[in-house]
C-alpha cells in the first residue's frame, strides 16, 4: 500500500491515503459534511455540490466525494463561500422538490441555516407513477442525485432499465419512451429504492401504509434471516409491523459482505407472494 | 426494423457510432421510434433506455415524430434584435404549433439555439439549410409548400 | 481607419478553393516542414509562438500539445472542437468556409506532433455545410496522400468527421468526448485533463478552429511570424464576430491590440450604441466609456471583460439591456445539461427573474437574489456552463448601478 500523507482540512494537518477522496478524510476527521447524490457503493455522481469544499489553487469549489486526495492538498470547508454554495444548493432543491419523505435532506438543509423559501419558481413537477405492484414512482421528490441510474446500470445491477432524459430543468429519470416499468427492462430488484435518498423511488406497500397513516417505524422490528430463495446468502432484515405482525419492507444490511445492502426481487419483495397487496390503480398521469 | 439494421450496418455497431446512427434514423424516420432503439438495443448493445436519454438530450433528435421538413428559427440575442420574436409568431400562426406537423406531416417548425448565422440575423434553418435573413413571406411559402 | 492584413482569412473570397490553388499559394509547406523537423521540434515552435487558445480559455496551445506528445500511451487522438455554438459566434464557420485547407493542415500538423493515432473533427449538428466542405477537402488531402506518414503506426492517418446533436453544452471538452463516445455529452470532472484522460479516456488534444489554422504558419515561417503582429502578450490576430447594431455584421480579423472602438468602426456600428456583449452569452456587457478598450487578453483583464469566443454584439440606445439578459437566461436554462444543482435549478431560476426583471414585474428583491445566486452557480456548478452562467447578468447589475443603462 502506497504511503500515507497529510492533507490540510481547515489548517489542521489530516493525514490521507492514495486514491482515496476529499470527503472520506473529511469523515475519518469528522469534519460535518453535507451529501446527497453520494453513496459508498456507487460511483460518486458528484451532481447535488452539497459537499462542495475550496481547494487552493482552483477557481471553483470541488466536489469533496469526487476529488482524490493529493499530497500536500490545503482544503477549506469552513469559509463563508463554501457554507453559501452548500446552503444555495439546499435552498434551490427546496424551491423545487417535495421533500416530505426526505427527513436527511431537511435536516442537512436547516444545519446550514438554508431558507426554504429564499427562491420562487417552477417546481419540479413531475407527476406520480403507480404502474407496478412492488413500488411507486413520486418524481416531485427527485433531485436527479443519479443514484437509482447508477445502482440498476454497471455498479450493481447491470440492467441497464433507466437513464436521465431530457435536459436542463426538464431532465429527468426515466425508463425510457414513456413506459410503465412492467413494459421496461427493469426485473424489479428494487435496488434503485434501495438507494434513493427522498423517497421519490419508495416500496409500494410503506406508500400505502404512509398514506393510510400507518407508517410508523417505532411499531416496527426488525427480524433477520438468511434468504432461502437460492444459494448465494443474502442476509435479509425483515420489517415487522409489531401491532399487526406483518411484514412491511425487507432490506439487507448495506455492510453485509455479500449484498452491501443490494438484493433481487425475490430477496426484496418475495414475501409479497404471501401478503398480496391490492392491483394497481394504473399511471395517475399518463405522459 | 430492417431498414435501421442498414443503417447501423453502413455506419457501424460501436457505441461512438450511437449518435451517426441516431442522425440517419431521424433524417429518414423524422423521430427515434421505440423499434429503432430495440433495434439498436439488438446491433448496438446500447440499452433502449439509453438510446432514449440521448435522444432526449440533444435538440436535433426527437423522440416524437416532426414534420419531413423542419424550420428551426433563431431566437437569441443577434437575431432578436432583428425580429425573431416576430417570425416565431408568424410561425405559430401560419405553421401551427410549434414542434407539431400537421396532418399531412410535411412541415413543422421549432425554436432553436444560436445557429451561428448571426452575420444574416434573423436567422432560420429550413431542411437544414440557412434560410438567412429569414423574412415573413418565406414562412408563409414553406406553410403553402413553395418553399 | 487602419486596414488590417488578413492573415487567417487571407483566401477568403479565393476563386478556386481547392487543394490545387491550395498548394499553389503555398499551401501544405508547412505540413512539409513538419515532416522535415519532427515532432518535437514542431511542438517547440508552437510553444515559441505563444499561441493560446482560441476557444474561450487562452490555454497555451504548445503546452497542451507538448502534454500529449511525451505521454506514456501510445494512443492519442486530436480533436478539433468545430461546436461553435456561443450566441453571436461564427467566425469559425467563417474560417472553414474561407479556407478549409488551412484547418486541415494545422489538423495534420498537430496530429503528426503528438504523434496522434486518430483524429475527430466535431462539428455542431447545425453546420451540415461546414461538415460537407471538411469532408470534400479531406478526401481531397486523402487522395492526394497527405494522410500518408503521419499515424505512428505507418497506417493512413483516420480523420472522422463526427455531427454533434444540437447541444451547446458539447463545446466543453469533457462532454464533446461523451457525445462522440455514443453518450449524452454531460461534462466530466477535471482532473484528470483531456491532455491526460481525454477521448476513450486516452491523452487528447483538443483545439478550437482558429487556434489550429493558426498552426501552419507558425511552423512554417517560425514562432516570430505570429509575434510580428499583436501584442508583446498577445500574439497574433483575432477573428471576431460582430453582429446586432451594426451596419456590416460579419467576421473581421485584427491584431490583438486593436481598440474595439476600432472594429466597431470596422463593422458600422451605430454613432451611438448604448453598450457591446463581449464574448458571447457567458460574456459581459461593455459600455461607451470602455470602448477604447484594447482587444487583447491583458487589455480586457484590465477592463474587467474578457475575449470569450469572439463574439461583439453591438445594442443600440433603443435595446432594453433586460431584455436581452433575458434572452441569455433563456439560452443557460435550455442548454444546462441537467446534471447539477447550481445549473440545473439555478439557470432556471434565473431565468425566471430576468424574466420578471425584463417585463418590469420586478417585486424588488430579485437583483439581490440574482446576485446572491450568481455567486452558488459560479463556485458550485461542475463546469464552466454553469459557472458563468451569471457573468453578463452581473455585468449588467453593476452597469445599472453605474447609471450606465438607457433603460
Amino acid at each position: 500500500m502506497a504511503e500515507e500523507f497529510t492533507i490540510l482540512i481547515d489548517g489542521r494537518p489530516a493525514p490521507a491515503r492514495p486514491g482515496e477522496t476529499i470527503l472520506t478524510v473529511l469523515r475519518r476527521q469528522e469534519v460535518e459534511t453535507p451529501t446527497l447524490c453520494t453513496h459508498q457503493h456507487l460511483t460518486p455522481a458528484k451532481t447535488c455540490r452539497a459537499c462542495v469544499v475550496e481547494l487552493k489553487g482552483s477557481r471553483p469549489l470541488v466536489a469533496s466525494c469526487e476529488r482524490k486526495v493529493e499530497p500536500g492538498m490545503e482544503v477549506r470547508t469552513d469559509s463563508e463561500r463554501v457554507q453559501n454554495a452548500r446552503r444555495g444548493v439546499f435552498e434551490l432543491l427546496l424551491s423545487q422538490n417535495d421533500v416530505s419523505t426526505a427527513p436527511g435532506l431537511v435536516s442537512q438543509a436547516e444545519a446550514l441555516g438554508a431558507d426554504p423559501d429564499r427562491y420562487r419558481g417552477q417546481r419540479y413537477d413531475r407527476g406520480f407513477f403507480d404502474d407496478n405492484k412492488l413500488y411507486v414512482r413520486d418524481f416531485d421528490k427527485c433531485i436527479l442525485c443519479y443514484r437509482c441510474v447508477e445502482a440498476c446500470g454497471p455498479d450493481v445491477q447491470n440492467t441497464f432499465a433507466l437513464t436521465v432524459a431530457g435536459r436542463g430543468f426538464t431532465a429527468g429519470i426515466s425508463a425510457g419512451f414513456d413506459e410503465t416499468l412492467v413494459e421496461s427492462a427493469c426485473v424489479f430488484c428494487g435496488n434503485c429504492v434501495e438507494v434513493c435518498p427522498t423517497g421519490a423511488l419508495m416500496d409500494r406497500r410503506e406508500h400505502s401504509m404512509r398514506e393510510q397513516g400507518r407508517w410508523d417505524e417505532s411499531r416496527q422490528d426488525i427480524v433477520q434471516t438468511t434468504c432461502g430463495y437460492c444459494g448465494v446468502g443474502c442476509q435479509l432484515d425483515m420489517h415487522v409491523d409489531r401491532e399487526r405482525n406483518e411484514i412491511v419492507k425487507v432490506t439487507s444490511p448495506d455492510q453485509h459482505p455479500i449484498t452491501l445492502g443490494f438484493l433481487c426481487v425475490k430477496g426484496r419483495y418475495g414475501y409479497s407472494f404471501v401478503e398480496a397487496e391490492d392491483e394497481p390503480a394504473g399511471a395517475a398521469k399518463q405522459v | 426494423m430492417n431498414r435501421v439494421g442498414e443503417l447501423i450496418d453502413e455506419t457501424g455497431t460501436e457505441r461512438t457510432q450511437l449518435l451517426e446512427v441516431l442522425h440517419k434514423v431521424q433524417a429518414e424516420f423524422h423521430h427515434i421510434p421505440r423499434a429503432a432503439a430495440e433495434t439498436i438495443e439488438q446491433r448496438m448493445n446500447v440499452p433502449v433506455a439509453d438510446t432514449y436519454g440521448v435522444v432526449t438530450f440533444y435538440d436535433l433528435l426527437t423522440e416524437h415524430p416532426v414534420g419531413r421538413n423542419v424550420l428551426r428559427i433563431c431566437e437569441d440575442v443577434p437575431c432578436c434584435l432583428h425580429g425573431s420574436e416576430e417570425l416565431v409568431a408568424e410561425a405559430e400562426r401560419t405553421l401551427g404549433p410549434e414542434g407539431q406537423p400537421g396532418a399531412d406531416g410535411a412541415v413543422s417548425w421549432t425554436r432553436c439555439a444560436c445557429l451561428g448565422l448571426c452575420d444574416q440575423a434573423p436567422a432560420a434553418l429550413y431542411r437544414e439549410e440557412p434560410l438567412a435573413p429569414l423574412h415573413r413571406h418565406d414562412i408563409a411559402g414553406i406553410g403553402d409548400g413553395h418553399a | 481607419m487602419a486596414m488590417h492584413e488578413a492573415v487567417l482569412l487571407r483566401r477568403r473570397g479565393a476563386e478556386q478553393r481547392n487543394l490545387k490553388a491550395y498548394v499553389a499559394s503555398g499551401g501544405l509547406a508547412a505540413l512539409a516542414k513538419a515532416r522535415a523537423i519532427g515532432p518535437e521540434e514542431t511542438v517547440r515552435i508552437l510553444t515559441d509562438s505563444g499561441l493560446v487558445g482560441r476557444g474561450g480559455a487562452a490555454f497555451p496551445a504548445g503546452r497542451k500539445w507538448e502534454s500529449v506528445r511525451t505521454a506514456k500511451d501510445p494512443i492519442r487522438y486530436v480533436v478539433l472542437n468545430t461546436d461553435e455554438s456561443e450566441p453571436g459566434t461564427f467566425k469559425d464557420r467563417v474560417m472553414i468556409e474561407s479556407d478549409p485547407f488551412m484547418v486541415l493542415e494545422g489538423l495534420l500538423i498537430a496530429c503528426y506532433a503528438v504523434s496522434a493515432t486518430g483524429a475527430y473533427i466535431y462539428v455542431r449538428g447545425e453546420y451540415g455545410r461546414v461538415a460537407d466542405l471538411l469532408q470534400q477537402s479531406l478526401r481531397e488531402l486523402q487522395q492526394a496522400g497527405h494522410l500518408e506518414g503521419i499515424e505512428p503506426q505507418g497506417r493512413p492517418l483516420r480523420v472522422e468527421i463526427r455531427r454533434g446533436g444540437g447541444a451547446y453544452i458539447c463545446g466543453e471538452e469533457t462532454a464533446l468526448f461523451r457525445s462522440i463516445e455514443g453518450y449524452r455529452g454531460e461534462p466530466m470532472a477535471k482532473p484528470p485533463f483531456p491532455t491526460v484522460a481525454g477521448l476513450f479516456r486516452k491523452p487528447t488534444v483538443v483545439n478550437n478552429v482558429e487556434t489550429i489554422a493558426n498552426v501552419p504558419d507558425i511552423i512554417a515561417f517560425g514562432a516570430k511570424a505570429l509575434r510580428s503582429r499583436g501584442t508583446e502578450r498577445s500574439p497574433g490576430t483575432k477573428l471576431f464576430s460582430v453582429s446586432g447594431h451594426v451596419a456590416r455584421p460579419d467576421t473581421y480579423e485584427v491584431p490583438f491590440g486593436t481598440p474595439l472602438s476600432e472594429l466597431l468602426q470596422m463593422a458600422g456600428g451605430e454613432a451611438d450604441l448604448q453598450a457591446v456583449l463581449m464574448g458571447g452569452a457567458a460574456g459581459t456587457f461593455v459600455f461607451p466609456k470602455d470602448f477604447d478598450l484594447a482587444l487583447s487578453y491583458e487589455g480586457v483583464a484590465e477592463r474587467h471583460t474578457t475575449l470569450g469566443s469572439g463574439a461583439v454584439i453591438a445594442f443600440n440606445r433603443q435595446t432594453n439591456l433586460w431584455q436581452v439578459a433575458e434572452r441569455l437566461g433563456r439560452f443557460f436554462a435550455h442548454e444546462s445539461c441537467g446534471q447539477c444543482v447550481p445549473c440545473r435549478v439555478g439557470t432556471r431560476r434565473q431565468h425566471e427573474m430576468l424574466a420578471t426583471l425584463a417585463a418590469g414585474r420586478g417585486q424588488g428583491d430579485e437583483r439581490g437574489l440574482l446576485l446572491r445566486l450568481s455567486q452558488v452557480m459560479t463556485d458550485a456548478s461542475i463546469c464552466g456552463l454553469g459557472q458563468t452562467a451569471a457573468t453578463a447578468v452581473r455585468s449588467l447589475m453593476d452597469a445599472e448601478s453605474a447609471g450606465l443603462l438607457a433603460h
